[in-house]
């Protein structure tokens, strides 16, 4: 196939963009099929899913779609990013270029100079004026939020205080076991209930709007979990990672059908934040300025 | 290593009807902050703890106005109640029910004779395990069962 660097961008951008199929059909593409025995190499379909983790500063893992190719000495890369939705297209000619180290080599540049200063970018973004981070407050309830950014994931809850009662402290009171813990009931503490002395709350982005995107809906996690935790955790079991379990957390905490990490943010029709809802407290927050 | 959700899917809430804080209204949770729940609305069931094990009407009635949780195919999440609707759609696809699908299908063909979904089997007098205060045993979850 004879083609330009800039159609192959093109494609990835199309592919991306849901263009040429559906969202649901390319989220249900963009996966692996089997694994290899390397942690860091999967395989897709067509897919050479590539996962780093030593980009960013928070050592998150990127999955890199990847197809490479090659005949006589030409050598071609192409990328797509669906986590910061970039596409990367190599194309190598002659000699050096063949057996692919080099086209990884400059896809590895790209890499550690692109992703770092787009995440950056995002962070700056979520933090402008009209952006995510900043003081919300509905003073009829005497309810509070507040969010920033730091160089981990997500935005951080640095605050959330809903009538009066200071959630992030007591997190581990707003569950069965909590309760039971409190009015010391016959029934058993099914796993833990003492309110936890750490907590690290942070809002993720749940890619679901409505209302020609007005509202765009986010979840928050509440880890509590610490490092130190999770160091023992990991000397104790044959594998690491064991306190981070979003995939199976997400929405435990739940009161009266709504989860208690729901955010709906409203957006104005410029698409600056005016405001956030939390439906499980039943308060709407007006977004008070920047901190 | 920081934890963030990359991976989540699934339509539906991941919420297992069976813990939901509402279950036991109370000034408890007012003195978190939390609204009180008008009479008559509410989770009133899950199996556990005294109270009566979920129906199908209870569990279509909660997610058929909850709205997604995630577009399809982004990634995955744990889904008690995903599980549970497949529970459901192997009864119609079947017309047999849950426990006598999986007796019939894998129980008996692996020759699992002391495992059930309605109470211990025989080899539980002897063999079985119970923990002190444990509040699980006496009971059914209902739909919640698979």
């Amino acid at each position: 196939m004879f083609t330009t660097t800039s159609e192959l961008l093109d494609l990835g951008s199309a592919i991306l963009s849901y263009d040429l199929l559906s969202g649901s059909q390319t989220r249900a593409w963009l996966k692996p099929a089997t694994n290899t025995n390397v942690m860091h190499h999967q395989v897709g379909a067509p897919w050479e899913i590539i996962r780093v983790n030593n980009i960013t500063q928070d050592g998150r893992i990127i999955d890199l779609f990847a197809k490479s190719g090659d005949v006589g000495m030409y050598v071609a890369e192409f990328v797509l990013i669906p986590d910061y939705g970039l596409v990367v297209s190599i194309i190598a000619a002659g000699r050096e270029s063949v057996g692919g180290v080099e086209t990884y080599a400059a896809l590895t540049q790209i890499l550690n100079t692109m992703l770092p200063a787009v995440e950056t970018a995002g962070r700056q973004q979520v933090s402008l004026q009209d952006g995510y981070t900043g003081l919300y407050a509905d003073k009829t309830t005497n309810s509070t939020l507040r969010l920033g950014v730091d160089h981990g994931p997500g935005i951080v809850v640095e605050e959330m205080t809903m009538r009066g009662v200071d959630v992030l402290a007591n997190i581990g009171a707003y569950s069965l076991a909590g309760y039971f813990t409190a009015n010391q009931s016959s029934a058993p503490p099914d796993g833990g209930a003492a309110v936890p002395p750490y907590v690290d709350a942070r809002a993720y982005p749940a890619d679901i709007s409505a209302h020609r995107g007005r509202q765009v809906s986010w979840r928050v996690l509440f880890s509590t979990i610490s490092p130190e935790v999770q160091e023992e955790l990991d000397e104790q079991l044959a594998w690491p990672g064991f306190g981070c379990q979003a995939w199976l957390g997400l929405d435990r905490q739940s009161y009266d059908y709504k989860s208690l990490g729901e955010l709906v943010f409203s957006l104005g029709a410029d698409r600056s934040v005016e405001g956030v809802e939390s439906p499980v407290f039943g308060i709407a927050l007006q977004k008070a300025g920047k901190m | 290593m920081l934890c963030h959700p990359n991976n989540t899917d699934k339509q539906f809430y991941a919420i297992l009807v069976a813990t939901d804080m509402a279950l036991f209204p109370d000034d408890y949770w007012q003195n978190l902050g939390l609204p009180a729940i008008a009479d008559g609305t509410g989770p009133n069931c899950s199996g556990f703890l005294g109270t009566r094990p979920c129906t199908e009407e209870d569990l279509m009635a909660v997610i058929s106005d909850r709205p997604p949780l995630y577009r399809p195919y982004r990634g995955a999440s744990y889904s008690n109640v995903g599980i549970i609707l497949l529970g459901l759609v192997l009864e119609r696809a079947t017309g047999k029910k849950f426990d006598d699908l999986v007796k019939e299908k894998i129980f008996k063909p692996v020759g699992m004779e002391q495992s059930s979904f309605y109470g211990p089997g025989k080899s539980f007098k002897e063999n079985g395990f119970a923990a002190i205060g444990e509040s699980t045993l006496n009971g059914t979850f209902g739909i919640q069962e698979p």
